[in-house]
């Protein structure tokens, strides 16, 4: 496993396009074969017990604590910050993670009000920096809202999460609201996204969705070939199998080009309309669907430290620690 | 003969929307001195087939009161108006905008004259989705479910936000109330996100 992910970052450096503090030299002295250096080990742990990630609280947010232990569960600290805070309090964490739920009621429209709260303007700076920020379905749909995502004129709002149509065989078969267990394609080359570093290209990952409002839609011409070039579409919804068909349910909500997640053209800023803090652990996948992940759940089946392992959803947040981690090192020797 | 019928139901309980709406403008966006109060109604365009405006009336009537989608008379208030084949997407009358001072209630016309400062614009804007499909589904569901097959032609509905801008004249009140409704940016509007909603402005 480790091999994987050192294999995975050497490239990530190599080819990243993402601005952030680090010295690449020292990093790829690092042995392919893992921790077999004690002192680096203890060196990340030294690390990860200064790294703190704020996970933003809005009124009717209903995700934050799930999303905290989604974020401790992979040896970082998450603090719940609230709202209402001194916005200049957020500069002292090192990533941000706008959790789910129906933020001020979704009032006027989803993400719309909580996108105008004075912490999103120091979070913006924050990301512009190069610290990461990952908004989880409300948080995606403020995302949205606040112009940070796409991100192609940086805070100008491009996009919008409509409502979900649900289309078939040529006909609208169901609207809004939906929740169920969905398959989410990796459409990039994992580097491309701090969320998606340790994820392989076409790799087929089960998450599930719970939303009214999550079909990305714009008006603006030439927005979506513009994404595509960027690469900044980083997930799409698909089968078990990994094949991209428009239709419900393999399409959950209507959303245009199959778009699940997208980052902004940094690959710091990730909107994500699934949930993979519901995805954390293994035991939270359920054994019905179609896949390698309920086959593996099976197998665990009775075995109590095996469900307690990783899900699918986990490598979000493990590729924000190693971000993070890449970062700090830099910073430490700087 | 086909008749559009205007609904405008009004929460009769705090309308929490407006509230959170109006207190992020001024708090938050910096239209504090300018957006004196915002209302909000729910708009609904039922296009109907009727003998006559009579029974296009009462069919309104019935719709308001009966269909149980439109209207709850437990939180709700409703206004209704009737337009012929030439659509009117406001029928009713404006109320007298009326500002409290000191304890005291005065109209804002007489407080205008007295001060001569800028006037108060009461502006409506309509927001409603490029591509409804909750209007569609009630359509259907009046058509079928409730029976009242052909003579439901379409619905549509909107959200009516009234603003009370303080501006020096009309083209002023309307520019303001077009950066308060268009969202461009993390800064700049609110009401309507242009990439799946659209505006009208009546002043």
């Amino acid at each position: 496993m480790i091999d994987a992910y050192f294999s995975n970052l050497e490239n990530a450096i190599k080819n990243s396009p993402i601005v952030i503090r680090y010295d690449m030299q020292r990093f790829l002295s690092i042995p392919s074969e893992g921790y077999v250096n004690l002192n680096h080990r203890q060196k990340e742990k030294k690390m990860l017990k200064q790294i703190k990630i704020a996970v933003i609280q809005f009124p009717g947010s209903n995700c934050e604590f799930e999303t905290k232990r989604a974020v401790e569960s992979v040896g970082m600290k998450a603090q719940i910050f609230r709202w209402n805070r001194k916005a200049k309090e957020l500069r002292g964490y090192d990533g941000y993670i706008i959790g789910g739920g129906f933020s001020y009621q979704d009032r006027v429209r989803a993400g719309s009000i909580a996108a105008k709260e004075p912490i999103m303007e120091t979070i913006f700076q924050e990301a512009e920096k190069g610290k990461p920020l990952l908004g989880i379905c409300n948080g995606a749909q403020v995302l949205v809202e606040t112009g940070i995502i796409p991100g192609i004129n940086p805070g100008e709002v491009e996009m919008a999460l409509a409502p979900n149509k649900m289309e078939k065989e040529g006909r609208i078969i169901r609207r809004d609201y939906y929740c169920n267990w969905i398959n989410l394609r990796q459409e990039v080359e994992g580097r491309r996204c701090v969320f998606t570093l340790l994820l392989n290209k076409e790799e087929v990952l089960p998450i599930p969705i719970a939303h009214g409002e999550g079909r990305f839609v714009s008006r603006k011409e030439g927005l979506l070939k513009r994404l595509i070039k960027n690469n900044q579409i980083v997930l799409r919804y698909c089968t078990s199998l990994g094949e991209i068909k428009e239709e419900f349910p393999v399409n959950p909500n209507g959303s245009l080009y199959n778009i699940a997640g997208v980052c902004n053209p940094q690959g710091n800023v990730l909107a994500l309309m699934p949930h993979p803090e519901r995805a954390n652990w293994l035991r939270q996948v359920p054994s019905e669907i179609e896949g390698e992940w309920a086959k593996e759940k099976l197998r665990a089946w009775g075995k109590q430290g095996l469900m307690e392992g990783e899900g699918p959803g986990r490598k979000v947040f493990i590729s924000m620690k190693k971000y993070i981690l890449m970062a700090h090192s830099s910073w430490e020797e700087g | 003969m086909i008749y559009d019928l205007d609904l405008l139901v009004k929460l009769k309980i705090p309308d929490v929307t407006a509230v959170t709406t109006k207190d992020t403008l001024q708090r938050r966006m910096g239209y504090k001195g300018v957006l004196k109060d915002l209302r909000r109604e729910d708009y609904w365009k039922i296009k109907v087939e009727a003998k006559n405006e009579k029974e296009a009336r009462r069919l309104g009537v019935e719709l308001a009161e009966k269909a149980n989608i439109f209207v709850n008379p437990n939180k709700h208030t409703y206004q209704l108006g009737v337009g012929g084949q030439r659509t009117e997407v406001i029928s009713h009358q404006s109320s007298v905008i009326s500002y409290q001072i000191s304890g005291r209630r005065e109209k804002g016309e007489d407080r205008r004259q007295r001060l001569g400062e800028d006037k108060l614009y009461p502006l409506r804007v309509l927001v409603s989705y490029l591509e409804d499909g909750t209007a569609d589904l009630i359509c259907d569901a009046l058509k079928n479910r409730l029976r009242y097959g052909k003579r439901i032609l379409e619905v549509q509905r909107g959200t009516i936000w009234t603003l009370i801008i303080k501006a020096k004249n009309k083209r002023v009140a309307r520019q303001i109330a077009r950066e308060i409704t268009l969202t461009k940016d993390r800064k700049k509007g609110l009401l309507a996100n242009p990439h799946f909603q659209k505006y009208q402005i009546y002043v």
